[in-house]
């Protein structure tokens, strides 16, 4: 059903003057990862109406089911934090079974922070429900941490 | 496929207009139910929709966040200048994307706070500016939670109005239910009192051929059994003529297919025939005929006004001992027949009674099914004329028939008469 742009490759180490961009934790397990890092995952890209720029883009990113997967939480609902203090949860049923990313690149470029990047969540254009009120909380911008949801 | 067998099955031997027609009734409740509840239901999902499914103005609360914490941040100094450029984007990237925030004219409206504004203050970039923006932010904040209220209550109105349409479409559903099913039981009762009427009308008409055969085969039998002695070749020839008449007689009664056109809505064969002819052969021991000297011509139906005949003097015989007169003459232009007896009459409450059917003449004075009046008013009046029962003067029961022009929708030519006779 997902459709990968590439496939796992091999992770590099973080060099140390590197940034951290997303953190994944599952209690006290903590896993940084750095944008290369992150690059390294396999990764899923299609072009959907950005819910809240309403515009058509192509974006590209890390599917939240191969996060948690990395975080051993997988099958759980997520809860992702955003830099700005905003948090909200994603349900299993809707990443396990639908594209929805951790986006990177938005028509192949790095999304800056006044189009809601470096990371942003991205719903996939189907189903319908993913662009109406009930899910707008999900398209978190400035995502910075993924965690099980309580 | 079912379905349309069902359907078919039930509307089988209607006309497809007809069944269209009730398939359209039985639809009618459940497509007026659905369009008024879409119909009812549609301000309550615009109100809905057009505020975002339940419009919360946590947009505007998250620019206002992002904007004090900027300057809470670039008043602490403890952040990189890349840092703070962050900080400061994250708040521009909300203030500069208008489509992101629902209903921001109807919020402005709400008080003096703009979002262009604080997209200004933010993009100067000066430590008053910033102070600037997280005020405007702050009251365009306060302006959308003054707009939810505002939405808050159309929900509610929306709801309430909601509310009363259901419920008004509960009413109007209903109440045509109840209509369909009194058409329903309208309709059944009347069809089964369609039937019953049909019944009462089929067996109304057997009873009078069954009573109307009877003198026939009556005769028949007598004439067949004085055949056996006839002992001279005109007597026999006079027998067999009298089998022959009662054989025609029983044949013109006993038209199954024609029960209807006999004995219920009467249609004549007519010819025009001197009506002596029909009078006179029941001239008899007790019965005196009185026919007028020259012919008398009418347009009649000859079976019909024999059957008259045999119904009036068979009574005047059977419920009286004495002679009976019976009188051909012509009244004001039309003819009329009179048969009189010379019995104890009839009470007038009886004389009211006796036309109609199963309405004996004086009870246990003969046996009798009380049908004979009724058929010979049926056919008089069929005849153009009627028959009416009245006290002789001196003692008796006088039985006149007047007869008119019979009527022409109730008229066919004579068909060929049964048995070769004319």
């Amino acid at each position: 059903m997902f459709d990968y742009a590439h496939p796992a490759r091999t992770m590099p180490p973080a060099l140390p003057a590197e940034a951290v961009v997303l953190t994944i934790e599952n209690g006290s397990v903590r896993r940084p990862l750095t944008l290369r890092q992150l690059k390294a995952l396999p990764s899923v890209r299609y072009r959907t109406n950005h819910m809240q720029l309403h515009q058509d883009i192509t974006y590209e990113g890390v599917a939240l089911r191969d996060l948690a997967i990395l975080g051993g939480f997988s099958g759980q609902n997520l809860r992702i934090a955003a830099a700005n203090g905003f948090a909200s949860t994603i349900q299993a049923s809707d990443y396990m079974n639908y594209p929805i990313m951790l986006a990177y690149l938005a028509d192949g470029k790095p999304i800056p922070t006044l189009k809601k990047g470096p990371l942003s969540v991205v719903l996939p254009a189907r189903p319908e429900r993913f662009h109406t009120g009930t899910y707008s909380a999900a398209w978190v911008w400035f995502a910075e941490r993924i965690t099980p949801a309580p | 496929m079912t379905v349309i067998r069902f359907m078919q099955r039930l509307f089988r031997g209607t006309s497809p207009l007809v069944a269209l027609r009730e398939v359209l009734l039985a639809v009618l409740p459940a497509v007026l139910t659905i369009v008024l509840l879409v119909q009812a239901t549609q301000p309550a999902y615009r109100a809905l929709t057009n505020g975002g499914t339940g419009w919360s103005p946590h947009v505007y609360q998250g620019l206002a966040q992002d904007v004090l914490e900027y300057q809470i941040l670039k008043l602490s100094g403890k952040l990189s200048a890349e840092q703070l450029q962050f900080r400061r984007d994250i708040a521009l990237s909300s203030a500069i994307n208008p489509g992101q925030f629902i209903e921001l004219a109807q919020v402005e409206r709400e008080g003096p706070a703009r979002l262009s504004r604080i997209t200004g203050y933010l993009e100067e970039d000066t430590l008053d500016s910033i102070e600037l923006a997280s005020k405007e932010a702050v009251a365009l904040n306060s302006q959308a939670s003054v707009h939810s209220n505002v939405l808050y209550i159309r929900y509610v109105r929306a709801f309430q109005s909601l509310q009363r349409l259901l419920v008004g479409t509960a009413v109007v559903t209903g109440v045509l239910s109840m209509l369909l099913i009194a058409r329903a039981l309208v309709m059944w009762r009347a069809e089964r009192r369609r039937r019953s009427r049909r019944e009462a009308r089929q067996r109304e008409a057997l009873q009078l051929a069954s009573h109307e055969l009877r003198r026939p085969l009556q005769s028949l039998l007598l004439a067949s059994d004085l055949l056996r002695h006839a002992d001279t070749p005109e007597r026999q020839q006079h027998l067999l003529s009298l089998i022959e008449d009662s054989a025609a007689q029983l044949a013109s009664r006993a038209d199954l297919t024609r029960l209807n056109d006999l004995y219920l809505d009467v249609t004549l064969h007519v010819e025009s025939i001197d009506l002596r002819s029909v009078v006179w052969p029941f001239a008899a021991a007790r019965v005196n005929v009185n026919v007028p000297p020259e012919p008398l011509k009418w347009v009649v139906d000859r079976d019909r006004l024999r059957q008259i005949m045999e119904n009036l003097i068979e009574n005047a015989l059977k419920y009286t001992d004495g002679p009976v007169e019976v009188t051909l003459d012509e009244a004001d232009g039309s003819p009329q027949i009179s048969v009189r007896d010379h019995g104890p009459g009839l009470s007038a409450e009886l004389l009211d009674m006796v036309f109609l059917p199963y309405e004996r003449g004086p009870r246990g004075l003969r046996d009798g099914r009380g049908l004979g009046l009724a058929l010979v008013r049926r056919y008089a009046r069929a005849h153009g004329g009627d028959v009416t029962l009245t006290l002789a003067e001196g003692v008796g029961l006088l039985a006149t028939v007047h007869l008119g022009e019979p009527q022409t929708v109730l008229t066919e030519p004579r068909r060929a008469a049964l048995l070769g006779r004319e």
